[in-house]
């Protein structure tokens, strides 16, 4: 007792910044970045641990290595830079018995960070603090959960982001048991290239390399450390950035990227991306990697956490064909023209199609899902979405199926609710017959209240998350799977995009309105609402009334206490009827009154891949 | 006539966009063209133009010229070197004028293309044919001449030099090139990629020495103004504009023109000569038309307020709203059924038209209202058609700030949305050009505005952001409250310049002391020296002998 231990993370490249946040501790520093996981544990608790994290996403690497910060009587958490868009450090407590000797509590923010210190009246564990401060930041319950993962080797620490149930071994073995189960279902190892024998057969060993080492085979995307989603995701993107390209290129001990003379982010040796690199980098239209000559796979890992976070990677043409980036990023990054970016809605087009298919290759879901079959593991499905597609027009049933039909990337039910008339109508019948979704009919007299009607069909819904559709918009293919991975990445219980594109059908004209996406807020349009379950079912589901169920959805949900993500509304175009036939509070001036773009006759952008009415050019709103 | 099936559809004037533009010699015309020479007799110069109009390159049985002899005197015969197919035609008595002379012409003119061409004007071989293969893409372009201005010494050229430099192709080294004057217009061209970018205003370089227009177009747009005796072709410019022509300059059809023009020698009185004819008749040169309240021959707006179904209130809140624009070139159409208006015996109170009635009773003497039946297709030559629904009123700077936007960003059609029951109500801006264009180019069963969004644009907005507001909320700023409102924002001006002032004061103050103080050292050390030290010093070393000698004490 009476001494202070401190750990830090995230500071390799920014050494200076470690004395400036800490000036009261004056060292040794633990660098839990490059920790081996199998040490053993410290025994004795000490007075006070200081746990320094450059930024929210070298906390969620710390995470899994809790065990390796001593118990001690206080604990502080300093945070030196934080995203605009994370919340605050606010502890959610789980069940740990911790916080029952809590004395005193401070949050404090400090520059562009925070410093969190909690006072005990006994020694607590310092690992399950730095976990529950990190549940309160970026939401907890995200289900990077199964299988449950033992580490070892010294550069681990990128491999399982955010998961405090892991085991921590050493490269060697053996595998701590737990209590009547085995420690692990699947242990990762970092090893150089000699690789020792694993002695514990009962549990699979994936080995890999530390990423600046000289592959000996072939690559692929499952050799890399997973893109954390959690913290290197689209959040906060800017579809006017105003920024020049930006230049990765190459220094001493490192990398930077630069724009012109300045400097806008350091990145260490192993080329991590943090959430606040990424926030740094949302004024620059694009970033390109060209003649930065890197080792092993960092340029593959750097290129994957740029397109994940949807800034746009202008690749040479003889390094997109990188196998250890994958098929679908390779193409996408091959479809980047950077004469396109200087359009904001070609760059968004491109932004979109690279965060999908770097979050889906290598998200640290995706990345764990693969790496547990590779080994032999069964795992659970992906949660199935229940499409609640409501109407009350015979003629609109063949075209709303249609538009879920096309749907890919999801495992997706239909839950067709039909208002005021019957299945077995004619036309409705034949729609049905002839699609290929699994359909789930609700039939409900014309009088029932609109939010009525939905509960029933929810009722009737099988899947983890209930999307609401109407039906007469237009989706783009990926609709379903954008809300999804928006839902994967945010954490919001209740996800939609906005309704940026509004067919105005009176006077035949397409308009675009700028609406701020990709960050969370209380508004998103009623037919792209996606929500969990859980809070579906916790708020009770619609209210059952006639009008305006969606607006009440959304403001129960933030009455209990859950989280509205706004992503991106490239996929959805809105159709504004003649107001006869349609229930609308709007009437046409005000989608004209804030206009950004303005197209003549029904325009799709390309995300939608549909045709779009022949028109020439458009109209942009003069600056 | 082999004219094309589908005429192209050029965007505001950006002629580029026609592919295909064949190179001098490598195509086969089949236009026919009539090349119309106004000419007073006075000049020798009409045998050298007719000379090099006998050298042109372009097939002899697709050419005529038409010479319509305007002069006092009239010619007795046509000189011997001309072309195979030149007529002589001389005005009836009392007819006079170069408008008038170019309208004989071209009313006599057989060939698909009239091309004007003055008597001082030397072409080139390819001249003729450089115009006609535009005329070959597109059937609403209007092809205008590079010229040059060279010196000319009547008798320094016979017709037979010309014919033999034509034959021989030395045309160009009649001249020096170096020695010649580039027409106005070219630094037009140079600015706006040859009229590529000039939008709207491209009509406005139409010079009339050597141009070429399709015969259709030509009449259509009502022929020249023979009212104007000099700057007629600026006037028919804007006119054919206004039918929806395009201004192609061409570099490649050259000519000479002999001697300097009036424009040249003259300009100021040509200026004040023409102002006042343009003035009335081109509404697009608004710095012609600056003095308040009055109004002119063409209006830059025509209106059109339909009173059908409407009430006076209403009716008369829109036309008295339109009227009271800060534009004072408005006319104002009210359409209705005014025949139905009989003087039959009628209970005036009563009476089931009782609003038409009043509405025309209102209007009859106003001479910028008219009241017709059916809506004429187009308001040609009027530029601008605005369509105001009754019982909308828009405030006075509404139809400027609208045309401008238009202008700014080369409109057809500007939509405006107001209200919305069944359908959407909404006021809508017309640019006569960008119709009587897609007019020409459209399709028979094409909508009107998808071709107009094509050769121009067309956009929606919302009324209330341009000032449009329904009859109840009206309201129109009287010249004592503008005044008023001026005197205030002047009165606030001074004190906010006050304040700035003394700001700037402050701020040079600060530096003056930020100087002060950083010279106070300096200063210091100065007055240390020159009252402390060097006294000082003189007296330490007065009384020293020196230990060496006092021819080394001087600085080395």
């Amino acid at each position: 007792m009476g001494t202070t231990w401190g750990g830090c993370l995230g500071f390799g490249s920014h050494p200076a910044l470690l004395d400036r946040v800490c000036e009261e501790f004056p060292g040794p520093w633990t660098v839990l970045d490059g920790a081996d996981p199998g040490q053993s544990p410290p025994r004795e608790a000490v007075e006070r641990a200081v746990v320094a994290a450059r930024t929210p996403a070298d906390l969620r690497r710390a995470a899994p290595f809790g065990a390796l910060v001593p118990d001690a009587t206080q604990v502080c958490v300093v945070i030196a830079e934080a995203p605009p868009w994370a919340a605050q450090p606010l502890p959610v407590a789980g069940q740990s018995p911790a916080w029952h000797l809590l004395a005193d509590l401070r949050i404090a923010r400090r520059r562009r960070g925070w410093r969190v210190e909690a006072t005990f009246s006994a020694p607590v564990p310092g690992g399950e603090v730095l976990t529950h401060i990190l549940y309160g930041m970026l939401g907890g319950r995200r289900h990077l959960a199964q299988p449950v993962v033992g580490l070892a080797g010294e550069s681990v620490c990128g491999w399982r982001p955010g998961d405090p149930n892991v085991t921590l071994t050493a490269v060697e073995g053996p595998v701590a048991e737990r209590r009547d189960a085995p420690g692990c279902d699947l242990v990762l190892r970092v090893v150089e290239r000699s690789a020792r024998p694993w002695p514990d057969a009962r549990i699979p060993v994936a080995d890999r390399a530390p990423l600046t080492a000289v592959l000996d085979g072939p690559a692929h995307p499952d050799l890399l450390p997973p893109v954390d989603e959690t913290v290197v995701n689209p959040i906060g993107f800017r579809q006017n950035a105003k920024g020049p390209v930006a230049i990765l290129t190459g220094r001493a001990g490192g990398y930077s990227i630069t724009s012109g003379l300045d400097e806008l982010v350091r990145l260490s040796p192993e080329g991590e991306l943090t959430d606040v690199d990424v926030a740094r980098l949302r004024d620059a239209v694009g970033v390109a990697v060209h003649g930065v000559e890197a080792d092993g796979l960092v340029r593959a890992r750097i290129v994957a956490g740029l397109a994940a976070a949807g800034i746009p990677v202008i690749l040479n043409a003889d390094r997109i064909a990188d196998p250890a980036l994958g098929a679908e990023l390779s193409d996408t990054l091959a479809a980047v023209d950077e004469e396109q970016l200087g359009s904001e809605l070609r760059r968004e087009e491109v932004s979109v199609r690279l965060r999908r298919a770097a979050l889906r290759t290598h998200g640290a879901i995706p990345r764990w899902r693969n790496i547990a079959v590779s080994a032999g593991l069964a795992l659970s499905h992906e949660p199935p979405v229940s499409v609640l597609l409501r109407t009350c027009r015979k003629d609109m049933v063949a075209f709303a199926l249609e538009q879920m039909e096309r749907q890919r990337g999801v495992r997706a039910e239909v839950i067709l609710g039909l208002h005021g008339f019957s299945a077995r109508e004619a036309g409705v019948q034949g729609a049905i017959a002839d699609s290929s979704l699994r359909i789930t009919v609700v039939e409900a007299a014309a009088g029932v209240p609109f939010g009525e009607l939905l509960n029933r069909m929810a009722a009737v819904a099988s899947g983890s998350f209930f999307a609401k559709v109407d039906d007469d918009d237009w989706y783009g293919p990926d609709h379903l799977a954008d809300l999804l991975l928006a839902q994967r990445y945010s954490g919001a219980e209740l996800v939609g995009s906005a309704a940026e594109f509004v067919y105005l059908e009176p006077i035949n004209t397409t308009v675009r309105r700028r609406l701020g996406t990709e960050r969370f807020t209380s508004l998103v349009a009623g037919g792209t609402m996606l929500v969990t379950r859980e809070m579906f079912e916790t708020v009770g589901g619609f209210r059952p009334i006639a009008k305006t169920v969606d607006g009440q959805l959304l403001e129960s949900v933030e009455a209990a206490g859950g989280r509205i993500y706004r992503t991106h509304g490239l996929n959805y175009v809105l159709r504004r009827r003649q107001s006869r036939t349609h229930t609308w509070r709007h009437p046409v001036q005000a989608f004209l009154k804030s206009y950004q773009e303005q197209w003549r006759g029904l325009h799709f952008n390309q995300l939608m891949e549909s045709a779009s009415t022949p028109h020439v050019g458009y109209w942009r709103q003069e600056p | 006539m082999t004219s094309p099936i589908r005429q192209p559809r050029i965007p505001a004037n950006d002629h580029g966009v026609l592919d295909g533009v064949p190179e001098p010699g490598e195509w086969t015309p089949c236009l026919s063209v009539s090349v119309v020479v106004p000419t007073s007799g006075t000049g020798d110069i009409l045998p050298l133009t007719l000379a090099a109009l006998a050298a042109q390159t372009y097939p002899r049985h697709l050419l005529e010229v038409i010479v319509v002899d305007d002069g006092e005197r009239p010619i007795a015969r046509l000189p011997e070197i001309r072309p195979e197919r030149t007529r002589l035609l001389r005005p009836e008595d009392g007819r006079w004028g170069k408008p008038h002379a170019c309208n004989l012409g071209a009313a006599a003119a057989e060939g698909h293309v009239v091309h004007w061409m003055d008597d001082d004007v030397v072409p080139f071989p390819g001249h003729v044919e450089a115009h006609m293969r535009w005329h070959h893409l597109a059937g609403y372009l209007a092809v205008l001449s590079h010229l040059r201005f060279v010196e000319w010494r009547p008798g320094e050229l016979t017709p037979n030099e010309v014919l033999v430099a034509a034959e021989a192709g030395a045309v160009a080294k009649l001249f020096h090139e170096e020695d010649s004057t580039p027409q106005w217009t070219e630094k037009r061209w140079n600015r706006t990629d040859d009229l590529r970018t000039a939008g709207v205003d491209a009509f406005s370089v139409h010079v009339g020495a050597s141009a070429s227009v399709p015969a259709e177009l030509f009449r259509s747009a009502g022929g020249m103004d023979e009212s104007l005796p000099l700057g007629a072709d600026t006037e028919l410019g804007y006119r054919l504009a206004q039918a929806g022509a395009v201004f192609v300059p061409d570099r490649g059809a050259r000519a000479w023109h002999l001697g300097d023009s009036t424009v040249m020698r003259r300009e100021q009185e040509v200026k004040r000569h023409n102002w006042p004819y343009l003035g009335e008749r081109v509404p697009s040169f608004r710095w012609l038309r600056t003095t308040p309240g009055r109004g002119y021959r063409v209006p830059y707006v025509e209106a059109v307020v339909d009173a059908r179904d409407a009430s006076l209130e209403d009716v008369r809140a829109t036309v008295d709203g339109l009227l009271a624009s800060w534009t004072p070139d408005v006319s104002v159409r009210i359409t209705g059924p005014w025949s139905r208006l009989g003087d039959a015996c009628r209970t005036p109170l009563d009476d089931p038209d009782l609003d038409l009635r009043l509405i025309r009773a209102g209007y009859e003497g106003d001479a910028r209202v008219t009241l017709t039946e059916e809506l004429p297709e187009s308001c040609f030559p009027t530029p601008f058609r605005f369509h105001c629904p009754a019982g909308w009123v828009p405030g006075q700077d509404a139809l400027g700030r609208l045309i401008a936007f238009a202008d700014r960003n080369t409109l057809g059609v500007l939509s405006l949305a107001l209200d919305e029951r069944d359908e959407v109500v909404h006021a809508r801006l017309e640019r006569t050009a960008a119709l009587s264009r897609a007019r020409l180019v459209a399709d028979p069963d094409e909508d009107l505005d998808d071709v107009v969004h094509e050769v121009f644009g067309t956009l929606w907005d919302v009324g209330e952001k341009w000032g449009i507001v329904r009859a109840e909320s009206a309201t129109t700023v009287s010249p004592q409250r503008l005044q008023a409102e001026l005197e205030k924002c002047r009165a606030r001006s001074l004190v906010l310049q006050d304040r700035v002032n003394r700001w700037r004061r402050q701020a040079t103050r600060g530096q003056a002391t930020r100087r002060w103080w950083r010279n106070a050292g300096r200063r210091a050390t100065r007055v240390m020296v020159r009252r402390v030290a060097r006294p000082v010093m003189r007296r330490v070393a007065r009384p020293v002998a020196l230990p060496w000698p006092a021819a080394q004490r001087g600085r080395v």
